[in-house]
């Protein structure tokens, strides 16, 4: 393993096993698996596999878990450590958790997340050129790290501390866009989030109050820089000119803090009486500070050619944000709870800034500059009572409704800074009702169902007039054997009714399912896990069609079907030595809508006891994508895991 | 009715302001103990010392009085169940009713921070208990509750199997891989926004948790971004689409909102989304692919049209 932070986790899981366990005794328990893995010659889109899948060649610690707990008095009474993907996979993560009963709890949590993207798209100008990189890319990592210290949980005054990062790294291409062309450029970016926060839980047997103060400080110094010159992807002439860049260095320097505050509380004065409340509020504001520095022969206004150009921009930007809920619960009688509660939201984004433009063609040089700003305002509200009766306890029926309301004001699209606000509103009613069936222990069955009526929404994607249903149900037909099913659907319409009558967005989302669980003699020997899921979705709208550059219908569809299975073999029982175990199963997605796929992802597992603690095993998988709109963006890998796996 | 609106508040202020009482162990002498409880159930009281309610047993808790009887703080008073070996004389927390069984848990679980969206969550909407997700007695000694990112997994896919499903699309975050949990996004205990959705930096998106790149605030905003969050565009559990978009094509999706071709009436807004200039020419290559130079499409920190 090349990393040592692998050989260091291993180590203290060694040295954990070498502690010994006493026989009779449950202090220490884990597993760890390791191994190697190899991968095939890819054939098809390198890219799209770095894309969608990314795993590589090389040792690997694929998964590891511990806990424990000391036999005598201690500093502390639980360890939970667990993480994997170590040895170069692109998400690797690891989480570990101490606690000493009611005086303290610290937790960790580390996770490396690669964005790789890097997607030959359709609309590339310059793909029957050969060139793949004229678009957005990136090859990039987030790390995320969190760390949490609560002294004293569980008791009266319980304080807490914490801190979080979320960093990212890496590089891209960007196309930097100029009038009349773009060029691809190399990026680099660079971002950084850093939250503390602080606070104080009080908990009483009937109330629990807990008062939170934070704040953020976040960075982002991105750049994008020439390696040489391009002509982007421009690939005619203008008036006679070929545009290009000869060198271009762009950089941003951003700085952004936030204060926050948070108040919940959650409350049973009586027993028959429920309240919880949360505030919220927090002021991130940004500075930025931009410059770019071009040249090349540039496209400037009607007919002016320019052979360069430099900019600075300072500008600021702030948006306090309020939000508060409050829900209260009657109870008075076992059959009958009353349930009402509230939500408002509520920010404003104040902007400003000044842009400084220097135009450069040949000797001669022009300053421009323009002062703006810009404006976001928003305002949301709900308010919902719901009544959940229960005429037995074995099944509760639902009924409500839900008002929602709001406004915002934007900036008008258009060309320039200088932008017309425009108004937006939202106003909705929601019928609510529901249905909840648990006849014993062994059935149970949910059902969920909206009605909305939207005089006005925001845009006209938005949810508007809606029916959404949602069914669901599990039966344990024996001990050994469990299905379950569910049934999704979201249909929503929007019609302009003011303006031109065609105008229209409707949308249908329909995805049902089934598994299956089965155990024969408690799955010793034989369990078989299975689901199928089917995915529909319609969506028709008038949009500007693209041949005719005037309004026309469009459709888009999806209709996916989606298979997960495993298997799993023990012909002797799981405790047999040097007799082979097999798991088979893997998932499957195939597509034929409007961006026509299929995924397949099998996998077979051998594994082989050998010893109490000990397993040896072999892993094949496959990756198979293949789109048949975009045969480039298709791949097709096979590989092969072979390891070690400890269990304490 | 003003005089009945104060006589209202005052009674329910003081209703609130009762602390209320320990839930105190009644000194009936119908209690079997935990010792009289292993006579039988051996193996689930030597596995129940693993488990953090075993604190109770010991009296490391502030309810002392449980101290040698935490089997009975669930299970209600076992000595008559002791005496006659008879299930019915005993509480069973999974064959409750839910709320029956919640109530067992919420005798000291009620006020903690965890539960403070309970009220509006999924589950307890839709009637979904605390064993249904705890097994107090279950094969994971050290913690009631799965900690490993797989186990979450399993047991959110064991009644969410469709959802989980849809992780297996191309473009999906990496569930599967054990990277992200169901429970970094969505609190099962319950949340105030829909879906369960965990709020990030105390009053932002849950999804600004990880990509803290897109929190601004910018000088530029794109709206839906800011109106209707990230799932105005992206499909946050997977797409056959890259980048988790909605669309098979990112000019399919802008293009819903930005062609309203019709005029606005001054007194009767429609929607948000204007036109795109004249000289975009959507036949040509260049302009099909709007993110190509509208790159920083979840708002700019520097140009109205998010082009830097």
């Amino acid at each position: 393993m090349k990393r040592p932070i692998e050989i260091s986790l291993v180590a203290v899981w060694v040295m954990a096993l070498a502690f010994g366990q006493q026989p009779g005794e449950q202090q220490l328990s884990g597993s760890a698996e390791a191994g190697y893995r190899w991968t095939t010659n890819l054939a098809g889109s390198h890219y799209t596999y770095r894309s969608v899948v990314d795993l590589g060649e090389g040792p690997k610690l694929l998964d590891f878990d511990l806990a424990a707990r000391p036999t005598g008095r201690s500093w502390w009474d639980r360890l939970l450590v667990s993480g994997g993907s170590w040895g170069g996979d692109p998400y690797n993560h690891a989480r570990g958790e101490l606690e000493r009963f009611q005086c303290y709890r610290f937790l960790v949590d580390y996770r490396n997340l690669t964005y790789f993207n890097f997607l030959p798209s359709f609309a590339n100008p310059q793909l029957a050129g050969g060139l793949e990189s004229s678009q957005r890319t990136f090859d990039s990592d987030r790390r995320l790290v969190g760390i949490e210290l609560e002294l004293l949980p569980g008791k009266r005054v319980s304080p807490y501390l914490g801190y979080r990062r979320d960093a990212g790294r890496g590089y891209g291409i960007t196309p930097f866009v100029e009038n009349g062309n773009e060029y691809p450029f190399r990026t680099r970016l660079w971002d950084q989030t850093d939250e503390y926060r602080g606070g104080v839980q009080f908990n009483w047997p009937r109330w629990n109050l807990t008062l939170e103060q934070g704040g953020t400080a976040f960075k982002d110094d991105q750049s994008v820089y020439s390696t040489g010159p391009s002509l982007g992807n421009r690939t005619t002439p203008l008036l006679g000119n070929l545009l290009r860049l000869d060198a271009l260095n762009q950089a941003y320097r951003v700085r952004g803090r936030s204060l926050f505050s948070r108040a919940t509380l959650s409350a049973a004065p009586a027993e028959w009486l429920d309240v919880t409340a949360r505030f919220l509020f927090s002021q991130p504001r940004s500075e930025v500070e931009h410059r770019f520095d071009e040249g090349g022969l540039l496209y400037w206004g009607a007919t002016r050619f320019l052979t360069g150009r430099a900019g600075f921009t300072s500008a600021e930007a702030k948006m306090p944000r309020t939000s508060g809920t409050a829900t209260v619960e009657l109870h008075p009688w076992r059959w009958l709870r009353l349930r009402e509660s509230w939500w408002t939201y509520q920010f404003h984004s104040a902007t400003s800034g000044l842009w400084v433009e220097t135009l450069i063609e040949a000797s001669l040089r022009q300053e421009l500059r323009i002062a703006a700003s810009d404006r976001l305002v928003y305002r949301s509200n709900q308010q919902q009572l719901e009544v959940l009766v229960s005429p037995r306890p074995w099944w509760t029926i639902r009924g409500g409704h839900r008002y929602e309301w709001g406004d915002a004001t934007v900036r008008g699209g258009t060309l320039g800074i200088l932008g017309n606000p425009e108004l937006g509103e939202l106003k909705r009613h929601v019928a609510l009702a529901g249905l909840h069936v648990r006849p014993n222990a062994r059935w149970r069955t949910s059902l969920d169902y909206e009605v909305a009526d939207t005089e006005r929404s925001y845009f006209r994607t938005s949810l508007h007039d809606y029916h959404r249903l949602r069914i669901q149900t599990q039966w344990e037909v024996t001990s050994n054997l469990r299905v379950g099913g569910g049934f999704r659907l979201l249909d929503n319409q929007k019609r302009s009714r003011e303006l031109v009558p065609d105008l229209a967005f409707d949308q249908r989302f329909q995805a049902s399912f089934a598994s299956v669980e089965w155990r024969p003699q408690g799955g010793e020997r034989l369990s078989l896990i299975a689901d199928y899921s089917r995915i529909a979705v319609r969506v028709d709208t008038t949009l500007i069609r693209t041949e005719q550059l005037a309004p026309g219908g469009y459709r888009h569809r999806e209709n996916g079907h989606l298979a997960t299975a495993l298997v799993d073999c023990k012909p002797m029982g799981p405790e047999a030595r040097g007799v082979p175990q097999l798991q088979l199963g893997g998932s499957l997605y195939v597509d034929s809508g409007s961006r026509p796929a299929n995924y397949y992802q099998p996998v077979l597992r051998l594994i082989l006891p050998v010893h109490r603690s000990v397993a040896g095993f072999a892993e094949w998988r496959y990756y198979g994508l293949g789109q048949a709109f975009y045969e480039l963006e298709s791949f097709r890998i096979h590989h092969v895991l072979a390891g070690l796996r400890l269990n304490l | 009715m003003r005089r009945v609106f104060r006589c209202g508040s005052l009674i329910f202020l003081g209703v609130l302001a009762w602390a209320g009482q320990n839930p105190r162990v009644s000194s009936e002498p119908a209690w079997a103990g935990t010792e009289s409880c292993g006579t039988c159930h051996a193996d689930l009281v030597r596995g129940f010392q693993l488990n953090p309610h075993w604190a109770i047993e010991v009296g490391h808790t502030r309810w002392p009085s449980w101290k040698g009887k935490v089997c009975e703080a669930c299970h209600g008073p076992g000595a008559k169940h002791a005496e006659s070996a008879d299930p019915a004389a005993i509480k069973h927390p999974g064959k409750l009713a839910v709320s029956e069984a919640d109530g067992l848990c919420f005798t000291c679980h009620r006020g903690q921070p965890t539960q403070a969206g309970r009220l509006h969550g999924s589950h307890a909407r839709n009637q979904v208990s605390c064993v249904a997700c705890h097994s107090i007695h279950g094969a994971r000694p050290h913690s009631p509750a799965p900690r490993r990112a797989a186990d979450i997994t399993a047991q959110c896919a064991s009644c969410h199997a469709g959802v989980v499903a849809e992780f297996a699309r191309p473009h999906a975050h990496r569930l599967r891989e054990g990277a992200i949990r169901c429970v970094d996004c969505h609190n099962p205990h319950g949340e105030f926004l829909p879906k369960d959705q965990r709020l990030a930096g105390a009053n932002e998106p849950g999804c600004l948790r990880c990509h803290g790149d897109k929190r601004g605030p910018f000088v530029f905003e794109h709206a839906p971004v800011r109106l209707e969050g990230c799932s105005a565009c992206h499909e946050p559990h997977g797409s056959v689409n890259p980048r988790m978009l909605t669309r098979a094509e990112v000019r399919l999706l802008c293009l819903q909102c930005h062609a309203t071709v019709a005029t606005r009436q001054a007194t009767s807004p429609a929607a948000l989304g204007g036109v795109p200039p004249a000289f975009h020419d959507l036949r040509s290559a260049r302009f099909r692919n709007c993110t190509l130079c509208h790159q920083k499409i979840h708002g700019s920190q520097v140009s109205a049209d998010f082009l830097r």
